[in-house]
């Protein structure tokens, strides 16, 4: 069945997006950028590319798996659980933003807009975690650095998406829920 | 699915919403709150005077005796200091001026002591 086929399609696809996804997270936590930004932990969020093209190729059910397993698989690769929750915080307030900006007839906000807004919501996600977590609201004090770092790396990461995107032929109508 | 790929006016207003509130936030933490701050005056380890260093439109002048030796305190807005004394050894004169919280002028002949608190309390620095 047609259904059956498509569906079966977008898990092998998703698949090798989640792969894809781990491997760009793990590399990207290897880049030294505390050295040009003094914040512990600040990162140019590669994974995100992926997850961007995954909201528009496979859909935002099987993107927001992609984020929920490439977390805990990276997890089960580090053995962090602290860095695992703040992890989960972030992605999760910047999924729910991004999921709902890539609508169907949403043409007013680009995937520059979508990427600085995912970013930014990201890091704001993860002091929020990490605030809970020490039960201090000092990490705050980091929020305008991380800002600032989340518009550049945002425009950073769209790039990748909007070449690939602008190259391929994704105008086929899959049921996107 | 088609996402728009091209930078919209609605991308850059998000952009400059964002560097703005980023650059409040940075306005908000570096600037010096001068609420409740006060300076608690100390002879022989009691408390005999407590200034509001806040709201002060002229220099308000005290001046201490105990045990021999005299200070003039001089107490202006969000900070204090103590002008003269006729100690020997002018220790608590060179303290200079007071305007942060914890920050303690003593004299040790005059057993004079000025103390500095208040209830905001901003962060020194940042270390990464």
């Amino acid at each position: 069945m047609m259904q059956k086929d498509q569906s079966v399609k977008l898990n092998i696809q998703s698949s090798f997006l989640l792969i894809l996804c781990l491997v760009l997270s793990l590399l990207d936590r290897m880049i030294p950028l505390s050295f040009l930004i003094p914040i512990p932990g600040i990162r140019i969020g590669l994974a995100n590319i992926v997850i961007m093209y995954a909201l528009v190729r496979v859909g935002r059910i099987r993107a927001a798996l992609i984020s929920l397993a490439r977390i805990i698989l990276v997890f089960l690769f580090s053995g962090n659980v602290t860095a695992m929750l703040i992890s989960f915080g972030g992605a999760f307030l910047s999924f729910i933003i991004m999921a709902l900006l890539c609508a169907p007839n949403q043409n007013k906000i680009s995937i520059f807009g979508i990427s600085v807004l995912g970013a930014s919501l990201h890091n704001i996600g993860q002091l929020i975690a990490s605030s809970l977590f020490v039960s201090s609201s000092v990490v705050f004090y980091y929020l305008p650095f991380m800002l600032l770092t989340a518009v550049v790396s945002g425009l950073i990461t769209a790039l990748p998406v909007a070449l690939l995107l602008k190259r391929s032929d994704i105008s086929v109508d899959y049921n996107y829920i | 699915m088609q996402l728009r790929l091209k930078l919209s006016f609605f991308d850059l207003l998000i952009i400059l919403i964002i560097v703005i509130i980023a650059i409040l936030l940075l306005l908000f933490t570096f600037s010096n709150n001068h609420e409740t701050l006060y300076a608690t005056v100390f002879l022989d380890g009691k408390e005999v005077n407590k200034i509001l260093l806040t709201n002060i439109e002229e220099p308000i002048e005290l001046q201490y005796s105990n045990l021999g030796y005299t200070n003039t305190i001089v107490a202006e807005n969000g900070r204090i200091c103590v002008l003269s004394a006729d100690c020997p050894h002018q220790d608590c004169v060179r303290q200079g001026w007071l305007s942060h919280k914890g920050q303690i002028a003593v004299c040790l002949k005059s057993r004079l002591m000025i103390r500095v608190d208040g209830q905001n309390d901003n962060y020194d620095t940042v270390v990464g």
